[in-house]
């Protein structure tokens, strides 16, 4: 006798993505053409994936960061490693990008950026959260 | 003006622009496919970098940098390489930039997958994916009779019914 399963598709949700801080945008303002549009596409890509384990470039920090829960996206544009430290909002797929910065020769620029990075994590109250449109137009 | 016009007007005018456009679809979209594979390869399993590494005869580091979205220039041959180690084919081709959009649209690594060369059974089995074809079209041809047929019965029923005036009416008026 056949098997009648009755395969639900639920609707996908996609990730939305929020800027801790201005200092966000000035980041990705002072990436080259190159690597404004490669960051758009990482987001676009991240944002339909489900697990942020899958998420492409996302390593978890150590350390402090870790106990507050704080991973970064790593992708290579204008010769340098881009970092966004970010971590994961209340609200069911939400993240928060808390601040931008690069990484070369093992050292972050700028230096202090980590302990930002936490002291923003922990802070979140105050922050005035700005959402990132994805664009699927270009 | 805005981002989007602006950039539209630059890919329209500067071939810099339109090379830095593509490569940073290309920047993120292949180290995408390399990744999504080699978590999906169930044989073997590559659940680590270090085992494509192993499987392409490669550093782990340089799998590492292949799956860092910017990180690598990938060549043909090392796309070749890679592809052969997980087992699956490539198309490199040329398209309109919508269809690049398109692509990159519909790209999730939650749904990416592709058959493996081991299940592959149109490329392996090409005569025996024919026989199943014939069959497949043969069961098909069963169906569309057994529909015809439905249909002319059908057709007999409402031949019925439109010459019974009552019986049509009824069936307008509930």
């Amino acid at each position: 006798m056949a098997n009648h399963k009755k395969v639900i598709q639920l609707p996908v949700v996609q990730w939305r993505f929020f800027d801790y801080a201005d200092d966000i945008r000035e980041w990705y303002l002072d990436l080259s053409e190159n690597g404004r549009d490669i960051f758009n596409s990482l987001l676009k890509i991240n944002s339909k994936t489900s697990l942020p384990t899958d998420w492409q470039g996302c390593k978890m920090l150590q350390g402090e960061s870790k106990k507050v829960g704080i991973w970064e996206w790593r992708f290579f544009a204008d010769g340098v490693q881009q970092r966004l430290l970010g971590m994961f909002g209340s609200d069911r797929k939400t993240a928060i990008f808390l601040l931008g910065c690069s990484h070369k020769d093992q050292i972050y620029r700028p230096p202090n950026c980590i302990e930002t990075a936490i002291k923003r994590a922990r802070n979140l109250s105050g922050a005035n959260l700005y959402e990132r449109t994805i664009n699927e137009n270009l | 003006m805005s981002e989007q016009s602006t950039r539209i007007s630059r890919l329209l005018q500067n071939q810099e622009s339109r090379a830095s456009y593509i490569n940073s679809k290309l920047a993120v979209l292949v180290p995408a496919q390399i990744r999504a594979l080699r978590l999906r390869s169930i044989d073997p399993p590559m659940p680590f970098q270090k085992d494509l590494a192993r499987e392409s005869g490669m550093q782990q580091s340089r799998i590492s940098m292949f799956e860092t979205p910017g990180a690598s220039n990938l060549t043909l041959e090392t796309i070749a390489r890679i592809a052969a180690a997980l087992r699956v084919g490539v198309v490199l081709k040329f398209v309109p930039f919508h269809d690049m959009l398109r692509w990159e649209n519909s790209f999730s690594p939650d749904t990416f997958d592709v058959e493996r060369l081991q299940d592959d059974e149109a490329f392996v089995n090409p005569e025996g994916e024919r026989i199943n074809e014939n069959a497949n079209q043969l069961d098909g041809l069963g169906h569309s009779l057994g529909n015809a047929t439905g249909a002319m019965r059908i057709g007999k029923h409402a031949s019925f019914e439109s010459i019974n005036p009552s019986t049509s009416q009824n069936a307008i008026g509930a």
